[in-house]
């Protein structure tokens, strides 16, 4: 009875199918122009979003790449389970199925007072919003060993997939049986929670079926392993005992390439293969926009539209944010700020009232084998005392122990956000 | 310029008290509202309720059966590996409604 009442008040407020439906707005929507800037999770999602609800809205993604290459799986790469072609999908889609008028380029400069954007080749873009969703940079400031190009060729982060996945692979390929496979990674926040921990149980899955007294020592500048703790132990000890060796505790001081050495407060460690994570922060053209508001790293936005704390009509997504509590730079949930935005974007754009009340949530998956994956998951709602995101009651969790369960659904989240932010 | 309005969903009908401000746009408040909110399944359950493969499609299903689900979910009852936890992000009221917008989607 109470399931019929619900679905009956529900019936009440007349939601019917909103698919293909034009908003209200009239002649300004006609001529509204957004401009994305980065074709990643956050980027491409909103570029489709927008023209998914408001196909009269002219949507611009400028995205340097070809096509997009996930960072999320790309650890399978380097476990040996997975190729790069299996994860990287092009942006036609964008274009022919949505209408997505795409420019391969990057940006010089963002001039928020006259709302155009510069890029590299030459073009300027006029926009009446625009939304910057690019990702971050690594910080060397710290690291002067690192500073040169050459010392970046050796050692690599392949934090970015692409070419450094592919590079770091075959460093590990060319790794003598009885060698050891040195990781950093840096103090939180940094993209990815749980991406260096599945690195590690990645490699040490190729080292314990191709290369069984590999060794690999993971050192962690966070004071303990920063998320599912229980699972990655878990993993490191039933899974591939003997191979990890995890060190919390470890600040990086500085890296000598040529020696592939890591240099450390406690001293020096020399590895075969050199795995360098370093901190990281906004990408430079949120930098030179002046859309950094925290710590001289993140951009603060308004959590109802993710506009700019900084700048007027300018939106800032994904990675690059300055984020709520226990919110995570995931993919995933790069992709929620983006249909929380791109609503936001056309109501502002039609001069229609925004959503008070954003739900959004995160699944983030490790893959412990070649096949076998856990999670960590929350659902997130916009609290207006406080006017930030807030973690609700009873949905932050974590898969209870290892399992063989979950691997598929990590492949399925896999396909279907690929497809819900590029198809 | 922009407003905030509060929707204030009744979960008993009888005493109908829902507000909706019907603006002069095709889509009302609340209809955008659970669209953004559906948006949010996409990841798993593909865009419009449509997976390409490996996870449940939730476009054209009986709401009736999709909002049971979630309920079982919510309890903790049907296997669920994640569902539990993201049920439990809405009250029942917001499952109903999800669930009558995944209803009208087309296959």
């Amino acid at each position: 009875m109470q399931r019929r009442a619900l679905l009956k008040a529900a019936g009440l407020l007349g939601l019917t199918s909103l698919a293909g439906c034009a908003t209200g707005g009239g002649a300004a929507m006609r001529k509204a122009q957004v401009v994305v800037i980065g074709g990643g999770f956050a980027g491409s999602t909103a570029a489709k979003y927008i023209r998914l609800w408001a196909p009269e809205v002219q949507v611009t993604l400028v995205e340097r790449e070809p096509a997009f290459v996930s960072c999320p799986l790309s650890n399978l790469v380097l476990g040996g389970s997975r190729d790069l072609d299996s994860l990287t999908t092009g942006y036609e889609a964008l274009s022919r199925r949505h209408g997505v008028r795409r420019i391969q380029d990057s940006v010089v400069a963002i001039d928020a007072g006259r709302r155009s954007v510069q890029l590299a080749r030459g073009d300027t873009l006029r926009y009446d919003r625009l939304i910057v969703a690019p990702g971050t940079d690594f910080i060397y400031d710290e690291l002067p060993g690192l500073r040169s190009e050459a010392a970046r060729q050796q050692v690599l982060h392949a934090w970015r997939a692409g070419a450094e996945t592919l590079g770091l692979r075959r460093q590990l390929e060319a790794m003598p049986d009885g060698g050891v496979f040195v990781m950093h990674m840096p103090k939180a926040p940094y993209r990815c929670p749980p991406g260096p921990y599945e690195r590690a149980c990645q490699v040490a899955w190729y080292f314990k079926h191709h290369k069984p007294r590999a060794k690999l020592i993971l050192l962690d500048a966070n004071d303990d392993i920063v998320s599912k703790k229980g699972l990655f132990t878990a993993a490191w000890n039933t899974l591939t005992p003997g191979i990890v060796d995890y060190r919390p505790g470890s600040e990086l001081l500085d890296v000598d390439a040529d020696s592939r050495t890591a240099k450390l407060v406690f001293g020096d460690e020399r590895a075969d293969v050199l795995n360098v994570i370093p901190p990281q922060r906004a990408s430079q053209v949120a930098r030179d926009a002046g859309l950094i508001t925290a710590n001289d790293r993140w951009c603060g936005v308004d959590f109802l539209t993710y506009e700019s704390l900084a700048a007027p009509n300018v939106h800032v997504l994904g990675d690059a944010i300055l984020a709520a509590p226990q919110m995570p730079k995931s993919g995933h949930m790069a992709n929620q700020h983006a249909k929380v935005c791109a609503d936001a974007v056309i109501n502002l754009l039609a001069e229609q009232p925004i959503n008070p009340e954003p739900i959004i949530s995160n699944t983030c998956y490790s893959f412990v084998t070649d096949i076998e994956a856990v999670h960590v998951a929350s659902v997130h709602r916009y609290d207006p005392a406080q006017r930030t995101m807030v973690v609700v009651d009873g949905t932050m969790g974590v898969s209870p122990a290892l399992n063989d369960r979950e691997g598929h659904y990590a492949r399925a989240w896999a396909r279907n956000i690929w497809a819900d932010m590029l198809l | 310029m922009r407003y905030f309005l509060t929707v204030v969903l009744a979960a008993n009908v009888s005493s109908s008290s829902l507000v909706l401000a019907a603006d002069s746009a095709e889509h009302s408040i609340a209809e955008r509202q659970v669209r953004a909110w559906a948006a949010s399944c996409a990841v798993c359950h593909g865009t419009s309720g449509l997976s390409v493969g490996g996870t449940a499609s939730l476009a054209g299903r009986d709401a009736s059966e999709l909002l049971q689900l979630m309920l079982n979910f919510r309890r903790g009852e049907g296997s669920p590996t994640i569902m539990h936890q993201h049920s439990r992000g809405y009250s029942e009221a917001e499952l109903a409604q999800l669930a009558e917008y995944f209803s009208h989607l087309p296959r």
